[in-house]
């Protein structure tokens, strides 16, 4: 019985550990998350922008809060990426096709990561070159100016607050990675974990001790 | 001379056991694990034993529990200046409040390399009432197998530890009183409880809700309800005369500016503009009336009317965004399952859905919780929401979870509604209810 429980503990370990072993995973570079609305449709000649501080490296991925006033558009959305307003050269542009673009969840934009956007300022905006009044998509925005490192644009000028926005670096994790993190942050307390170590060992042993004790009295009361 | 503590029943193997699963659980947490509003209370705590800002107004006799236990562990914790950084001029102005500060100042503190043994400092003292919580609900039991049970459903729920050690919330500190004022009221001393009752409300509002329903189920006679009202309110209205008598600060007046307490009025009727009926209210007052109706009096009395009022609580406000008010209903839910099994069960079916309801906090409520381990691995882990939200949407899955969450809790409120005593009066001032 024990042994079957120890070889499934072992296992669900092991699962865990592998799941962890070079996950990919996404760290939030910036956000800013509020809205207090709409700013109407994006047509042609118009466009919707803000800018922001990448705080890690391999930015990979913005998340725009878009809404298609719950219709389908015809009109595609184009998105480009500069270092700044004045930049006459994208680093990055896509053309979103209509069906790309969410009414009720952001709208992920993905692209090749940048290696070294760690602490770097960019500014995105977003075009329709077809779009028309009734055939057009919008984004969410905060009035409020909450998002301190960057601001929104609008025709390529500064506005007072934000778009409603999250970009995301891309990261990879092994175990042993994070297993190094910990281990090197715990060592810089060893009288801590020394103590803690004891504690728990100390119940752990107690725990054992209980069950040999509940083990022993259930064999005696069977004999 | 009496001896209470002689007639303590002493633990058996098997509680001892539970003992020392659900400390080891708790200590595999503790220093592991925090959110910033650990952070925010601990911050106000340090202005009071560092830097003698003796503030009152909202919270503050939480504020001046914690600074005392700042001050007194301060030789084991790191260099105050490397821990409590002042990222602004006004060293007032906390960090683990805002927006933009706040993501700083938290992953300065999580980096910190002597994170672990602060926040197991830091937690320590919820540890030691969460322990005496434990007993005292062991020793309201009225049997040895009672109280084991009850012991058990405190010590190993997941809820609790997950509220105070995970989270690092200190509810369990107005949970200690309110289970203190049970314990008091079981041994016939009703003003005594009425008063430790009053300490809960000065540290946690929500307290103030079961003060009807305890007030109206230990005394039978008006005179003796109004002063137990007033009993139960003495230590808030104490916290905010001293207020006002110092530094002019009414704590009220914090109270009246929270947010918080719309969350009481989410779910309404509008009947027309300017005239909507709030439902939480709506029900709680009906309670309140079947209560002062009801003509029996005692605790088993007092446990069922405050349970179905927390639990309404829970199943008609808005309690997503903070996972720690879900630890409120735990004492008279204890005390209540040992009754009525079936309460049992509902309750682990609650848990599930709760988990789900929780993720409304996004990354806040999920990876960031263990943040201290390896902040850039923790921070980078998306929450559930993030991980679902290409298959559904997240706010229907959350909504769906809620409303099944709502009608476990319902349901919970009408099979311990069916087992109160009803003895109607005519008259709810009838003097002879006893």
């Amino acid at each position: 019985m024990i042994v079957r429980r120890s070889i499934q503990w072992g296992l669900i370990l092991c699962l865990t550990l592998a799941s962890l072993t070079g996950c990919t995973l996404y760290q939030i570079a910036a956000q800013q998350e509020k809205a207090t609305g709409l700013w109407g449709e994006l047509v042609v000649g118009e466009a919707f922008g803000q800018s922001f501080v990448s705080t890690h490296d391999n930015l990979h991925r913005i998340d725009l809060a878009t809404a298609t006033y719950a219709r389908t558009n015809s009109a595609a959305v184009i998105f480009h990426l500069l270092d700044d307003p004045e930049a006459t050269r994208d680093i990055i542009s896509i053309t979103l096709p209509e069906p790309e673009i969410q009414n009720e969840r952001p709208t992920s934009i993905r692209f090749p990561p940048l290696p070294d956007s760690g602490g770097r300022s960019y500014y995105f905006y977003i075009e329709s070159p077809e779009g028309s009044p009734g055939d057009a998509i919008t984004v969410y925005a905060n009035a409020q100016d909450r998002y301190s490192a960057g601001t929104a644009y609008r025709n390529h000028q500064a506005v007072s607050g934000d778009l409603t926005f999250t970009a995301y670096s891309r990261e990879t994790f092994t175990f042993s990675r994070v297993l190094d993190d910990f281990l090197s942050r715990a060592a810089q307390d060893l009288l801590f974990f020394l103590c803690y170590g004891i504690l728990v060992l100390g119940l752990c042993v107690g725990l054992v001790f209980l069950i040999w004790r509940r083990a022993a009295s259930k064999k005696r009361s069977e004999l | 001379m009496k001896r209470p503590l002689k007639h303590f029943p002493k633990f058996e193997r098997s509680t001892w056991r539970v003992f020392v699963v659900g400390l080891l659980v708790r200590l595999l947490v503790m220093p592991f694990a925090a959110h910033s509003d650990l952070m925010h209370m601990y911050w106000g705590a340090h202005l009071i034993a560092y830097h003698q800002r003796l503030t009152l107004g909202f919270e503050a006799l939480l504020r001046y529990l914690h600074g005392g236990y700042l001050w007194l562990i301060t030789p084991m914790l790191p260099p105050t200046g490397s821990l409590w950084v002042h990222l602004a001029e006004d060293p007032s102005l906390n960090p683990f409040l805002g927006t933009v500060v706040s993501m700083q100042g938290w992953f300065d503190f999580i980096s910190h390399p002597q994170v672990f043994r602060t926040l197991f400092l830091l937690k320590a003292p919820y540890l030691l009432f969460d322990l005496a919580c434990a007993i005292l609900l062991y020793r309201l039991g009225s049997d040895r197998a009672r109280s084991r049970q009850m012991f058990t459903f405190w010590w190993l729920n997941p809820i609790l530890v997950f509220a105070v050690y995970v989270y690092g919330r200190h509810e369990v500190i107005a949970l200690f009183f309110a289970i203190l004022s049970l314990y008091l009221i079981k041994r016939k001393r009703q003003n005594w409880g009425l008063l430790a009752l009053g300490l809960a409300i000065a540290i946690r509002y929500y307290a103030v809700f079961l003060l009807p329903f305890f007030v109206f189920s230990v005394e039978a006679r008006w005179k003796k309800r109004i002063q137990g009202l007033i009993i139960g309110l003495i230590p808030w209205l104490a916290v905010n005369l001293v207020g006002w008598a110092l530094v002019g600060s009414i704590e009220a007046w914090g109270l009246v500016d929270l947010p918080h307490d719309y969350y009481l009025l989410s779910m309404k009727f509008e009947i027309a503009a300017w005239d909507h009926l709030y439902i939480f209210p709506l029900v709680y007052f009906l309670l309140v009336l079947h209560r002062l109706y009801n003509r029996e009096i005692g605790l088993q009395s007092l446990v069922q009317y405050s349970l179905i009022a927390l639990l309404l609580l829970f199943a008609t406000a808005y309690t997503g965004q903070s996972p720690h008010y879900w630890t409120w209903f735990l004492p008279l839910l204890t005390i209540a399952t040992v009754e009525n099994r079936q309460l049992l069960l509902l309750h682990v079916t609650q848990i599930p859905f709760l988990i789900v309801y929780s993720f409304i906090g996004g990354r806040s409520t999920a990876g960031y919780l263990f943040a201290p381990i390896s902040p850039d691995f923790f921070w980078s882990l998306p929450s559930p929401v993030e991980a679902f939200e290409r298959f559904a949407s997240p706010e229907m899955v959350i909504s769906l979870a809620r409303t099944a969450f709502s009608a476990v809790s319902l349901w919970m409120a009408y099979l311990v509604f069916r087992q109160i005593k009803i003895t109607f009066s005519e008259d709810p001032r009838a003097k002879d209810a006893t």
